[in-house]
């Protein structure tokens, strides 16, 4: 579920929070987590003042 | 020797205030997330056992994304608890049960408390215990702090449950491969002295390639288990595309499943009271008004209130004075006993059913749900100066204290963002500054000096405000992040917890008026006690040396000298004035002597200028920089001078 949250974000790549948590059943503060989660992985995800996420960049990254 | 107990749970799911259940401490509770941002102890007994409880932040998941997670994580990690009790949101517990499942993986026994079990039934969600402890292993209780519901039951599950076996779920084993990895990888891990208290969350890591553990995991590992350990991570992730979020995703999809088995929701159309409540509270149109009209009220019913109770004590300190008169010979004990004990602490006393009256209506705000529905109807001011939504809850303690305020700061996600709401937190009117105001108000303008207060109120937000535009504009320039908040369910407080909330802090500042002011007024009274021969003492004679530079504010001596006193704690300003105005009431000297003119601009300036002492230390710990802590310091005196000087000519020339 939650790679399918970030794969529609990339896919779309800008997205509103309201129709990720509608899309989802999932809520706000959950999704933030989920996003910054993503962030620390390394993927450009941001939350601009009008709640909208978009993705700048999503390296793959390899592992070890 | 006494057992350790951690309270682990997500933001706003109850822990402060479990963590008060169980320790009878008044620690600071909030109805919105991110009050507590580091960890809190306390003790309690069972029979004649006693166990050491700690509050941790609260955390969504064991992969901390902030500072106040990072601290939770440290701690469970080295400081090897005996349990965990792990407190759960009945009325959200998909969320709840992410992290649960993660913290199985810290080998340490847990006690499920699932908490707001009200607000779930209201919400017509039943869960059925049977089949929940047929899930998991581990000892649980349903109930709700708030009523002091299961607190009892927890209690004595807390003794039972002291260094038992770990927790399991059938869920892990029967769910699918990543459980059976991770207990492979701990099987090579537990041989290694770094891993063998928390080998399965270690494991955990590795398969999740954290890159707070996996490189430093990875470096103490011999070649030999290193190998051996990527081929087991290799196999995890055969015929898997995305590998980034598959522990993410393996958590949630079985808390999915967790939920759905124990729980039952009864659908309606109807919408919740909460629903109903917010369609008007958070109206387009409507929001700032009630806003307004709700501050506007409180300050009223805090003056009218407070100001009988107020007068009342001033009544019983002019006549201990008289007393003192009376029965002492004239000479320093008399003069210490009614200039300096009397008159300065004593006009600090008379602050006190301002403080009560103060905390039992914001606590009611509070507690209901309110303020952090102001949080939501701010937000958009908060991005005109760049600042994250999440900065006005650090705003909103700001009204409490700006200490709790500053540290708060730490849910923060950028170090620019922290810095900016810390500079913004010293302009938001603390409780100890606003008691000040509403006292001298009430002496300077009657009446109507709950209409002064409140526009000084309005005014400090717009000061706040405006420095936060500043900032954002010449020093600290990032776009912000959108607010991403819960609105909780809106509570009807209960008189009790008003009540107890408004003693501690009444508790808290007469310990502060016994101590520190205390210490300030004796100081302040030897200084203008001595010499003798001249007088006012030294302090008369080096406040007007200084005075020139206050002139132009219409400030004389006494007030000069209160506003440096002022720096150590806002209420000395009052027992400051209570000695320097020699055992005259200061009510009287007041209202004889300043101007409304100069009342509002000496309001003005103690409202804006200098944060407190310990304000100004945690600021320096906070941001790590003197130059932040100067900069503060310098700023906002010359902020406080330039905005009165302008005032009161303003106000000299229309009046």
């Amino acid at each position: 579920m939650i790679e399918e949250i970030i794969d529609y974000i990339l896919k779309k790549k800008v997205v509103s929070t309201k129709e990720l948590t509608k899309r989802f059943n999932i809520d706000e503060p959950f999704l933030d987590y989920i996003i910054s989660y993503a962030k620390n992985k390394g993927y450009g995800i941001k939350k601009d003042k009008n709640k909208l996420l978009k993705c700048s960049f999503c390296p793959y990254k390899k592992f070890f | 020797m006494s057992e350790k107990i951690v309270i682990v749970g997500h933001p706003n799911s109850g822990k402060s205030s479990l963590f008060n259940s169980l320790t009878g401490l008044d620690q600071t509770v909030g109805n919105w997330p991110g009050v507590t941002v580091e960890k809190k102890e306390g003790f309690f007994f069972i029979d004649d056992n006693k166990f050491e409880v700690v509050d941790l932040p609260g955390c969504y998941g064991l992969t901390p994304t902030s500072i106040d997670e990072k601290i939770s994580l440290d701690y469970l990690l080295s400081s090897s608890p005996s349990l965990i009790v792990n407190i759960l949101d009945g009325s959200n517990l998909e969320r709840s049960f992410f992290l649960s499942l993660q913290l199985f993986f810290l080998d340490i026994p847990i006690i499920f408390f699932i908490n707001k079990m009200d607000v779930a039934k209201s919400k017509g969600i039943k869960i059925d215990f049977e089949k929940l402890k047929g899930i998991f292993s581990c000892d649980i209780v349903l109930g709700s702090v708030k009523n002091g519901e299961g607190i009892e039951d927890l209690k004595i599950l807390i003794k039972k449950n002291i260094n038992k076996k770990v927790c399991e779920t059938k869920y892990f084993k029967v769910s699918d491969k990543v459980y059976l990895h991770i207990e492979k990888i701990s099987e090579l891990l537990v041989k290694y002295k770094e891993f063998e208290k928390h080998p399965k969350f270690y494991s955990l890591k590795v398969i999740e390639n954290d890159k707070n553990f996996a490189p430093s995991i990875f470096k103490i590992l011999n070649e030999k288990d290193l190998s051996k350990i990527k081929s087991i991570v290799d196999e995890v992730y055969k015929d898997i595309k995305k590998k980034d979020f598959l522990t993410l995703d393996w958590f949630y999809s079985l808390s999915r499943g967790i939920v759905g088995e124990v729980t039952t929701k009864e659908f309606s159309d109807k919408k919740s009271l909460t629903e109903e409540i917010d369609n008007t509270l958070l109206n387009k149109f409507f929001s700032i008004p009630i806003f307004l009209i709700t501050f506007l009220f409180i300050f009223f019913l805090t003056f009218f209130l407070g100001d009988i109770f107020s007068n009342f004590l001033s009544f019983l300190f002019e006549n201990l004075s008289f007393f003192l008169t009376k029965i002492i010979k004239e000479g320093f004990l008399l003069s210490f006993l009614t200039e300096g004990v009397v008159g300065g602490i004593g006009s600090v006393i008379t602050l006190i059913p301002y403080i009560f009256f103060m905390y039992i209506f914001l606590g009611f705000l509070e507690d209901t749900g309110y303020m952090a529905r102001v949080v939501f109807i701010m937000d958009r001011f908060m991005h005109k100066i760049g600042l994250h939504g999440k900065s006005f809850i650090s705003l909103v303690l700001g009204f409490g204290c700006s200490v709790p305020a500053v540290l708060s700061t730490r849910v923060l996600d950028t170090p620019k963002d922290r810095i900016k709401t810390i500079l913004i937190i010293p302009f938001i009117p603390c409780s100890a500054r606003l008691t000040v105001l509403i006292f001298f108000g009430a002496i300077i303008f009657g009446k109507w000096s709950f209409l002064v207060i409140f526009i000084l109120f309005l005014l400090s937000i717009l000061f706040a405000i405006f420095s936060g535009f500043f900032f954002d504009r010449f020093l600290l320039r990032e776009k912000s992040e959108g607010l991403i908040m819960e609105l909780p369910d809106y509570h009807l407080p209960t008189l009790k917890n008003l009540l107890l909330n408004s003693y501690f802090k009444v508790k808290d500042f007469l310990k502060r008026a016994g101590t520190l002011i205390f210490f300030i007024t004796v100081i302040i009274f030897l200084l203008s006690y001595f010499p003798k021969n001249v007088e006012g003492g030294f302090i008369r004679v080096a406040g007007e040396k200084i005075n020139f530079l206050f002139k132009p504010l219409g400030f004389d001596v006494e007030r000069t000298v209160s506003l440096i006193t002022g720096f150590f704690a806002k209420e000395s300003v009052i027992s400051t004035l209570g000695v320097l105005y020699k055992g005259e009431q200061i009510e009287r000297v007041i209202v004889n002597r300043w101007s409304s003119v100069d009342g509002f601009v000496f309001l003005l300036f103690l409202m804006i200028y200098l944060p407190c002492i310990a304000t100004a230390i945690v600021i320096k710990q906070e941001t790590g920089s003197f130059l932040y802590l100067f900069g503060i310091i310098f700023y906002s005196i010359l902020f406080a001078y330039l905005i009165s000087f302008l005032v009161r000519y303003f106000l000299l020339l229309i009046l």
